[in-house]
């Protein structure tokens, strides 16, 4: 029998972006100082942005306005994917890989997190742009994610600099 | 809105087990009379199948009084092509249909009248009828015991808890990935639920009191 269970060990490599990104952004995501630069390069390169907000607010106190064209959803729950068109706005987007920040990072952003690797995409956070329950919770859940994608942590300088790379592959073809 | 605004805010704080129960048994799958531990990869925890040797104790209190059992296997085809992102991090390939660690345990007693449910991701709600199944059976609590704790566990916890189910996780009936790992879902899933975590001897209690049998 062809089995493959004992001959797979090698790790499938991956980029920090793979196939196209989309930015989605939880709540709070404004107080972090690496946010501005985040999301003004996803705006300026032309990667789409959502905006996940428990209500009519913005993403944060300091207001990044939803630009038009910009997705907007409404989590009912904790997971952005629950009780959202989040799965079928990223379908349509073409998007696989999920830039994540914003949100408490053991709670809205695990569980996001863990719907969007059970979807299939891959996921990579901003973990600069984030905070857990506790510092304890933060570092738990990163853990976590960490185990179901490697790579998923990532700072939002490395993002940035993924962004602007897919950008001069996409642009060179 | 109100009504799940109060449900993500874990207000559950009522008797160890309020309403109609069923008991989840969350893959407890292949040997559990030997060590499974993986010293070159520190996986899963030490131990591991001490904790799941308690479980059978807890199906049999289930069963004296007609809790409701639901098996969850998980399962991935030969081919692969159900993996998804699975092995993208630390897991390797894993429970394959035609390998014989990926039956259900013995030890844990699955019967042809039992609910049994094979699913291809973590959670236990995701793509499968458990859903269906609970609605049926008019759940109000969920108790779950099985593995891992981190992952299959955590993540059915996650997605009861968002479904407005309570839920109790039986701490010394789950094992973990890591042991760190194990102890952090503990805390996280406590931290949705407080009052969730739960031994097996007070369940064990609890069960004879609050089931009456049929």
């Amino acid at each position: 029998m062809n089995s493959p269970t004992h001959s797979i060990s090698a790790r499938p490599r991956r980029s920090v972006i793979e196939g196209n990104p989309a930015l989605l952004v939880l709540g709070g995501a404004d107080v972090y100082r690496p946010f501005a630069p985040l999301l003004n390069a996803a705006r300026s390169l032309s990667i789409p942005v959502i905006f996940a907000t428990v209500d009519a607010e913005t993403c944060g106190p300091t207001g990044s306005a939803v630009l038009a064209g910009e997705g907007r959803i409404h989590p009912p729950c904790l997971s952005a994917f629950l009780g959202t068109p989040l799965s079928l706005l990223l379908a349509r987007l073409n998007a696989q890989t999920l830039l994540l920040a914003g949100g408490r990072t053991s709670v809205e952003v695990h569980y996001s997190f863990v719907d969007a690797h059970q979807n299939d995409f891959f996921c990579r956070l901003a973990e600069d742009c984030m905070a857990g329950a506790s510092p304890a919770a933060h570092e738990a859940a990163l853990k976590a994610m960490e185990y179901l994608q490697t790579g998923a942590r990532q700072s939002s300088t490395t993002l940035v600099a993924a962004l602007q790379a897919f950008e001069a592959r996409r642009s060179s073809k | 809105m109100s009504a799940m605004a109060k449900i993500v805010t874990g207000a559950h704080t009522s008797s160890l087990l309020p309403g109609k129960l069923v008991l989840l048994v969350i893959d407890v799958q292949g040997e559990l009379t030997g060590t499974r531990y993986d010293v070159a990869r520190d996986f899963p925890m030490p131990n591991f199948n001490e904790y799941m040797r308690r479980i059978p104790a807890v199906i049999a209190a289930a069963r004296a009084r007609s809790v409701p059992i639901i098996y969850m296997q998980e399962v991935h085809h030969p081919s692969l092509i159900d993996f998804g992102r699975e092995l993208d991090g630390f897991e390797r390939v894993h429970c394959l249909e035609n390998a014989p660690d990926t039956a259900i345990s013995p030890e844990v007693q699955l019967r042809p009248e039992s609910f049994h449910i094979r699913k291809r991701r973590y959670s236990s709600f995701f793509c499968t009828e458990l859903d269906i199944y609970l609605r049926g059976l008019e759940a109000a609590t969920l108790l779950m015991v099985g593995g891992f704790t981190d992952v299959c566990v955590h993540y059915t916890f996650a997605d009861a808890h968002q479904r407005g189910y309570v839920c109790r996780v039986v701490e010394d009936c789950v094992a973990g990935s890591s042991f760190e790992a194990h102890q952090t879902a503990l805390q996280a899933m406590e931290f949705l639920q407080p009052g969730s975590r739960c031994r097996r001897d007070e369940v064990i209690a609890q069960m004879a009191v609050i089931a009456p049998p049929r």
